[in-house]
């Protein structure tokens, strides 16, 4: 009888670690960060509705995942739809998550930057941004 | 084509944990430690059956895997996707096709290691075979790390998540995948064998189930960052029926060490029997666990997805920051549930009923307690962020829409309606301003905007909410660098003629900023200086940015000479109206008038109350204003800015923060 009760005794002693783990978790996380709400573009240059007096020689794109260069397509069309650049981008030697546009000299006019990514972990995310060049 | 993708991760994580699992059982758990000699590295014939299928399942699986992700990953319909086209760009281009390869490869090896051990079953090999086979059973299972989300983080954080990840699967697999084998070698006849055999495994489970909870407390940091993350996202509920499933196994688990502590006794069979009903319960919830897995695995992590909070109201340590004997409550009660628990389940069965009794109704009252101290309202939103950054934009076009739709209550300044915005504000979390000023507050107190309002615009409020409050701090800004006052500078994008377009923040080497509003004619011998000293500036760490205040013409380079051209800047509008705003006393009125919103009327500097002329501001590397010069700076002046940049770039350590919950 004694051996009985010592062995669920320790079977159930081991269960009391998670419980006051799960305990003492539960409380130091009220305050954890909360779940960021951010879009998988983290910043673009020249920032998304900017007014630019300068043409822009390229777009660069920074996202907050590493990206699939094979999988994902960048594609910068101006106000009539026409593409002006999107054939090819680079990826940054210093960081696998930002890609960059080489853009040719661009007249003033609306333009917008349509991008789809395919991250890593296969997950695929895609948003457009646009951008003016003043005359 | 989610699901699709779910069910064959889940069988071909299920036949590579079977696959290593077994191996684990055949060296550590079956053969008596004691026994040296080729015993020990003798399989049976089930044992290589058992391998062949598994490997056989494998190789099915991981082919349909492979198409249906080609199809997922290039967008296109599942038979179109069916290419050899498609599949050779998958393999030769992606993270995702470089490990199948390598796996492909692993599998190959295993094949023909299971074919050359059934040819040679009798001779003494089996020590090389069996560890070949345990070694290229752990890699097919570990290298399953690199098709999960550990891989696709901050490059820093690569080793550490990716770790976790293998230890996670090998851990699992060496526990759950073993179960089948015990099941089969535990008859219902006891023997001392089979005792110790139950003693072992258990011993096994226990060190997989710790590895279990410290790379899963890994992975869990990173990709649900919290208790919100866990409760709000569809991925965080995902995980606690994975965690609830996880907590059956332990019970059963735990239920079996007891058993095997007790097996050679007298009734020994009966435990022996019901140790193997409960592990093939064990394996009925590894199943279960392996399918919930699944869409885990195909599922955004919850810290990218928006936390849609269910209940009305969550625990926040902030309200109570201030009040000593409060913390000391939730302190005291937090150990004493803790303690209530750990007596509750250690005593549970030897110990009086009573003692269970108080011991549970102690753990309730505590935990009540602790709930009742540190409960707040909260909304679906309340842990969302704003998608709107606290940008020079925002703030402007935020400040437009107050005008128009809150001052009328509030005031100018957020000083109506009986209560002061800026006192309430940052005490809430975005997520709950948003929400408020959508729904409105109950009772009529204050009407809903919702419906008149866009989610953006509404974002925008906030954070023109946040940069009242900022300039409230603001008018305590002199001169002289604050270190206890931090006021956030709202972000902007600005081009300087001939260079890339930047911004306020920039992502890497945070430098400071001196921050010039300028206007002409009073400001040009400064800006003068300032392109003279430049240089000064950039060796010490520091960039100059000087824009036209809203009624001033732009200085040209050439009005300006030396390093004109790299600090003379231009930027948007809404720039110089944001930042009037932490312009101090003077100035702090005309904001968020009609004046501002209407392409200013006001007065250049001659009327009354003092429009500056020409403010100077000074941007740490965290992006907080520390000082603020108002009118033309003398010479000792100028000499006391460089040296205060000097100051603020070598600091390392972020300020104390104002607010806790953003930025």
């Amino acid at each position: 009888m004694t051996r009985s009760i010592s062995a669920t005794r320790s079977a159930f002693a081991i269960l009391a670690v998670p419980a006051v783990v799960a305990i003492l978790a539960i409380l130091a996380a009220t305050t954890a960060p909360s779940a960021a709400a951010h879009a998988e573009l983290e910043r673009a240059v020249p920032a998304a509705d900017s007014i630019l007096a300068e043409p822009p020689a390229q777009v660069v794109l920074q996202f907050s995942q590493r990206f699939e260069p094979a999988f994902t397509k960048v594609r910068v069309v101006d106000a009539n739809g026409r593409e002006v650049a999107g054939g090819e981008f680079q990826v940054d030697d210093a960081d696998p998550r930002r890609l960059r546009v080489d853009l040719p000299r661009l007249a003033p006019g609306t333009y917008q930057v349509n991008w789809r990514v395919l991250s890593i972990d296969t997950h695929v995310s895609e948003g457009r941004f646009g951008f003016v060049v003043r005359p | 084509m989610n699901e699709l993708l779910g069910a064959l991760r889940a069988v071909h994580i299920g036949c590579a944990m079977l696959l290593f699992g077994e191996a684990v059982f055949a060296l550590a758990v079956r053969p008596p430690p004691d026994q040296a000699g080729a015993v020990r590295w003798r399989v049976d014939r089930r044992f290589l059956a058992v391998a062949r299928w598994s490997l056989a399942a494998l190789v099915v699986s991981a082919i349909a895997w492979l198409i249906v992700q080609a199809a997922a990953m290039s967008g296109k319909p599942l038979a179109e996707a069916a290419t050899l086209r498609s599949i050779g760009l998958v393999l030769g281009s992606t993270v995702f096709g470089a490990a199948f390869s390598v796996r492909a490869v692993l599998v190959v090896a295993l094949a023909i290691v299971l074919v050359a051990w059934q040819r040679r079953q009798k001779s003494a090999r089996s020590r090389e075979f069996m560890i070949i086979h345990s070694g290229l059973a752990a890699a097919l299972l570990g290298s399953l790390a690199w098709t999960g989300h550990a891989v696709a983080g901050d490059p820093s954080e690569a080793f550490l998540r990716i770790g976790a990840d293998v230890a996670h699967l090998l851990a699992a697999g060496a526990w759950i995948g073993a179960l089948p084998a015990l099941v089969f070698h535990l008859g219902s006849t006891v023997s001392p064998q089979r005792a110790a055999m139950a003693g072992r495994f258990s011993r096994l489970g226990v060190a997989s189930v710790g590895v279990l909870a410290a790379s899963g407390l890994v992975n869990a940091w990173y990709q649900v960052g919290g208790i919100p993350g866990l409760i709000g996202t569809g991925y965080g509920r995902l995980l606690v029926v994975k965690l609830a499933i996880f907590g059956a196994l332990l019970c059963l688990a735990a239920m079996n060490r007891g058993l095997a502590a007790g097996a050679l006794d007298s009734g020994g069979g009966q435990r022996l029997h019901r140790l193997r009903v409960n592990a093939i319960g064990e394996i009925a919830l590894g199943a279960a666990l392996l399918a919930v897995l699944a869409p885990l695995g195909t599922s955004v992590p919850a810290i990218h997805d928006p936390v849609v909070w269910p209940f009305d109201a969550t625990l926040e340590l902030a309200p109570i920051r201030e009040s000593a004997w409060q913390q000391v409550v939730v302190a005291a009660a937090a150990v004493a549930a803790c303690a209530a628990a750990a007596v509750l389940v250690a005593g549970a069965i030897a110990w009086p009923p009573r003692l269970s009794i108080g011991a549970a109704a102690g753990v309730v009252a505590s935990l009540a307690l602790i709930g009742i101290i540190l409960a707040v309202p909260a909304y679906p939103t309340t842990y969302q962020l704003s998608p709107v950054p606290f940008s020079a934009q925002a703030v402007a076009t935020g400040a437009a829409s107050y005008d128009e739709h809150c001052s009328r209550c509030h005031g100018h300044d957020g000083a109506g309606a009986s209560l002061d915005l800026r006192d309430i504000v940052p005490e809430r979390r975005e997520g709950d301003l948003f929400w408020t000023i959508a729904h409105g507050l109950p009772e009529g107190r204050m009407p809903a905007f919702g419906s008149q309002l866009s989610a953006a615009t509404i974002w925008r409020l906030t954070q023109f909410l946040d940069a009242q409050v900022a300039a409230r701090n603001a008018l305590a800004l002199s001169d002289r660098l604050r270190p206890s006052l931090p006021v956030p500078a709202p972000d902007f994008a600005y081009e300087i003629p001939g260079m890339p377009q930047q911004s306020l923040r920039q992502q890497e080497g945070n430098q400071v900023a001196l921050l010039v509003f300028y206007s002409l004619p009073s400001s040009l011998a400064r800006l003068r200086d300032l392109a003279a000293l430049e240089p000064a500036y950039a060796k010490a760490g520091a960039r100059v940015i000087a824009l036209p205040m809203l009624d001033s013409p732009a200085a040209s380079a050439g009005q300006v000479g030396g390093a004109g051209v790299k600090i003379l800047a231009s930027a948007g509008p809404a720039v110089a109206r944001a930042y009037r705003l932490f312009a101090g006393k003077a100035a702090s009125r005309t904001v968020a008038t009609g004046a501002v919103a209407n392409g200013d009327g006001v007065a250049n500097g001659s009327t009354g109350a003092g429009n500056p002329r020409h403010i100077e501001y000074l941007v740490d590397r965290f992006g907080l204003l520390r000082s603020r010069a108002t009118g033309l700076p003398g010479a000792q002046q100028s000499d006391a800015m460089l040296a205060k940049v000097e100051t603020l770039a070598r600091e390392t350590r972020e300020p104390p923060a104002l607010w806790a919950h953003r930025h």
